[in-house]
């Protein structure tokens, strides 16, 4: 694809933004108006909402064990490993910025040590 | 008196009026959240300009589509020759859970209750991505429900300027940064966002948590970006069934 080339004369760059803005748009007002039609302590919220937790932990997961851009570049196991070692500081102290820096510092040290 | 001293930030949120109530938003956000965000955003603005995109055409996506893994997916694409409809299905895939994020998070915003007109409605929804929704349910034990929502704005805007900001420096400066300070800084952000959602308050959410965070890296190699839909709905639909299952076996039991 030729960055110059033009639709409509907008260069082809600023229809991707604009596609990718009504792509991600379009959800959020679509949740805006479903949002007043589902009842507060229905099932269906209930699911929505689990829905909501599944699906952002997967985004998630998938970031840290097919990673993109610079963290593509460190082990998968010092990735997961630090991941492991943060939940399980939560899990123990149920402290979130120490769980946090556990987490961090776990795979800082395997980054710098091996 | 600790308002006094300059140290508000201990003071409990019940107190608090609703500007204060956005401050403390603010000051939360300027910490982990905020920092984490920026770090994340250094990454995208360095793949939009490594894709031939300029300042404004990445600051813009920033501002519009305010969700990372869409505009990674369009800056890549994009880089990579792909179509415009491509770009628009695969954008689309990858940010379907802001619907998921807006129904939730309008419900323990307790939106309806507040009789919004429309389009504030639409802005504050703009700014529901994953470190604000996550954010107001970590605090929805915390802050009495009617009150979120001005906890939210704050923390929502200041959110939001270091998104803009993190795209800006990732734009010019992420040359600057070490690579090995980069690599543990861009980490913190799915580990800070991991740890506070499985910190959720009811059972279903951790369960969809764990199922959802489990089954999607298993799925991807099958099913490309379509593991998220699929570990979402696998995840959502088994933890909302199997708690239900579970409390309807309990209150059985006890009756």
């Amino acid at each position: 694809m030729n960055p110059d080339s033009s639709l409509f004369g907008i260069s082809e760059m600023w229809v991707a933004v604009i596609l990718a803005f009504i792509a991600t748009f379009m959800w959020r007002f679509l949740g805006v108006m479903l949002a007043n039609r589902i009842k507060t302590d229905s099932f269906l919220m209930i699911w929505i909402n689990a829905l909501a937790y599944a699906m952002v932990a997967g985004v998630l997961m998938l970031i840290l064990v097919y990673p993109s851009g610079i963290l593509s570049t460190t082990p998968l196991d010092y990735r997961l490993g630090a991941l492991f070692v943060g939940l399980i500081c939560m899990l123990i102290a149920k402290i979130l910025w120490l769980s946090i820096l556990v987490g961090m510092s776990s795979f800082a040290l395997a980054m710098y040590l091996f | 008196m600790l308002r006094f001293l300059g140290l508000s930030f201990i003071v409990p949120y019940l107190t608090l009026s609703p500007a204060q109530l956005a401050r403390r938003g603010v000051i939360e956000a300027i910490n982990v959240p905020g920092f984490a965000l920026c770090s994340t955003l250094i990454g995208f603005g360095a793949i939009a300009r490594e894709a031939g995109f300029d300042i404004w055409m990445t600051t813009t996506t920033t501002l519009l589509v305010f969700g990372m893994p869409g505009q990674v997916a369009m800056a890549s694409l994009y880089a990579g020759g792909a179509s415009l409809l491509l770009i628009f299905i695969a954008v689309s895939l990858a940010n379907l859970r802001m619907m998921l994020m807006v129904i939730s998070g309008s419900d323990l915003l307790n939106l309806p209750q507040h009789n919004l007109p429309f389009w504030k409605r639409i802005l504050l929804m703009q700014a529901m991505a994953i470190t604000g929704w996550a954010q107001i349910g970590f605090k929805q034990d915390i802050i009495a429900p009617n009150d979120l929502l001005h906890y939210y704005k704050g923390f929502a805007s200041a959110i939001y300027v270091f998104a803009m900001s993190g795209t800006i420096i990732g734009f010019y400066l992420e040359n600057l940064i070490p690579d090995h300070v980069l690599r543990i800084v861009i980490f913190v952000t799915p580990l800070y966002l991991l740890l506070l959602i499985i910190n959720a308050k009811q059972t279903t959410n951790k369960l969809a948590v764990v199922i959802g965070g489990t089954s999607c890296p298993l799925l991807y190699p099958l099913a490309g970006d379509w593991a998220i839909l699929y570990a979402g709905f696998i995840g959502g639909t088994l933890s909302a069934f199997i708690v239900r299952y579970a409390s309807i076996r309990t209150d059985k039991e006890s009756s």
